[in-house]
């Protein structure tokens, strides 16, 4: 039984959390990105319209991907008329797992991950079992535009499933972790790595409760990860540290960051990798409008280094030289703590 | 008439996607706005100006515009990011 009267602790209590709302001040001097500041300065300034479709459509973006050299998770097939639903057993073929999704699909919804096969059914990534009847009925949702942007007619997308490198083994529960890169006028400026919790339910969005742990664009080692509005340092499920991870193929990943800028034309581009067990980094996503939060997982603000990429005059044409004045650039900057961020 | 059928139609979608909750909201959200607009639309004086000089619709258009092109934080980013705060303060 503690000395202090109740009444104070309790006061004691309420004065130690969070206050309800910050001074937007605090927010301008950490240098932390507002949506309608990242809308106007940048995504309008810097990504033409006219590119969207190209990383919207995530078939034409594989498309892109492919021409250029560039490793994706092999399309088995696309369905893009109810009529060839019946196509799908062919499209599938032999193959033991696969992902079907939707081609405009938004926010990681409308995901199917087939893990296995038993009889005539087959088994989700959660172990549920589905039958022929049932994926066909979810591939003809999928035309439909129930998981899609603006609910319009979709495509479905059969790809291979990406089997996660170990090195996230200790750090995800199920599904498969992923690395995003905010690239800024060819520049990888930030990174995080969005790890899957039970919470998630396996996948790797951060508003569906997976965590984000910042990514040290120098050195490629994970710094402490967010998980909703907490800063934690080891996982949720596992209770392993978060903190340290080494990013194996760090600077593959980085330049193939880099080079998604020449292949979509957007200024301001989010930048989704997958690390394959057998293939290596493999691109997943372009994203347009990329969040917020990557901010929060690296607990450094973006403003900082955008300003800077901004004030160079011209960039260099080669994605290996944009990589290191990145590098260059980020070791320069501060995080919330206004101590150096790399 | 069809405005509000488009509202209802709107609103069904959502309960059927993301559920009452959601479709509450958004619909007393909806409203509420109407409300406003209804009080303004019966105020005399706006009443008066807006018949006489329908050009201050323009006014109301770059004003408008202006508030499109505002860059700082929204008052929902003061809550979003206040965990973005070190413990201690910011530097």
């Amino acid at each position: 039984m503690s000395l202090i009267p109740r009444k104070l602790r309790l006061m004691h209590r309420l004065a130690r959390r969070n206050p309800p709302l910050v001074m937007p001040w605090t927010l301008h001097r950490m240098g932390l990105l507002n949506m309608n500041r990242r809308n106007g300065d940048y995504i309008m300034k810097y990504n033409k319209r006219k590119f969207y479709p190209l990383v919207d459509d995530k078939l034409q973006t594989k498309r892109l991907a492919i021409d250029a050299g560039i490793a994706v998770p092999e399309l088995y097939g696309v369905i893009e008329i109810e009529h060839q639903v019946r196509d799908l057993e062919k499209i599938i073929g032999n193959h033991k797992d696969f992902v079907i999704k939707p081609a405009q699909g938004s926010g990681g919804n409308g995901i199917m991950v087939i893990g296995g096969r038993r009889g005539a059914k087959y088994i989700k990534s959660s172990g549920v079992m589905v039958s022929q009847g049932e994926v066909e009925h979810f591939v003809s949702n999928v035309l439909s535009g129930m998981y899609s942007l603006g609910g319009l007619p979709d495509k479905a997308i059969i790809e291979y499933r990406v089997k996660p490198h170990s090195i996230f083994d200790p750090v995800s529960y199920q599904g498969v972790p992923d690395i995003r890169t905010i690239v800024f006028r060819g520049l990888p400026i930030a990174s995080m790595v969005r790890l899957p919790t039970r919470q998630s339910d396996g996948k790797a969005n951060l508003h569906q409760g997976a965590i984000g742990a910042g990514i040290d664009i120098c050195t490629g080692k994970t710094v402490d990860g967010v998980w909703f509005d907490r800063v934690l340092d080891e996982h949720p499920d596992t209770g392993n540290s978060i903190n340290g991870l080494e990013i194996p193929d760090w600077e593959i990943q980085l330049e193939l960051a880099a080079r998604s800028y020449d292949l979509t034309k957007l200024g301001y581009l989010g930048v989704d990798v997958v690390l394959d067990r057998d293939y290596g980094p493999l691109i997943l996503e372009y994203n347009a409008r990329p969040g917020l939060n990557i901010q929060l997982a690296n607990q450094a603000g973006l403003v900082e280094r955008l300003t800077a990429v901004e004030a160079l005059s011209s960039i260099p044409n080669s994605a290996a030289e944009r990589v290191a004045l990145a590098k260059e650039i980020v070791s320069k900057t501060h995080n919330f703590k206004g101590q150096p961020a790399a | 008439m069809v405005i509000l059928a488009m509202t209802i139609e709107r609103m069904s979608l959502t309960w059927d996607e993301s559920g009452a909750n959601e479709a509450l909201t958004a619909g007393l959200g909806s409203l509420f706005v109407a409300s406003l607009g209804y009080v303004v639309m019966n105020n005399d004086w706006v009443g008066y100006l807006v018949f006489v000089f329908p050009e201050l619709l323009l006014v109301l258009l770059a004003a408008t515009l202006l508030m499109g092109r505002y860059t700082g934080y929204r008052l929902s980013e003061l809550r979003r990011f206040r965990s973005a705060v070190p413990p201690g303060g910011a530097k």
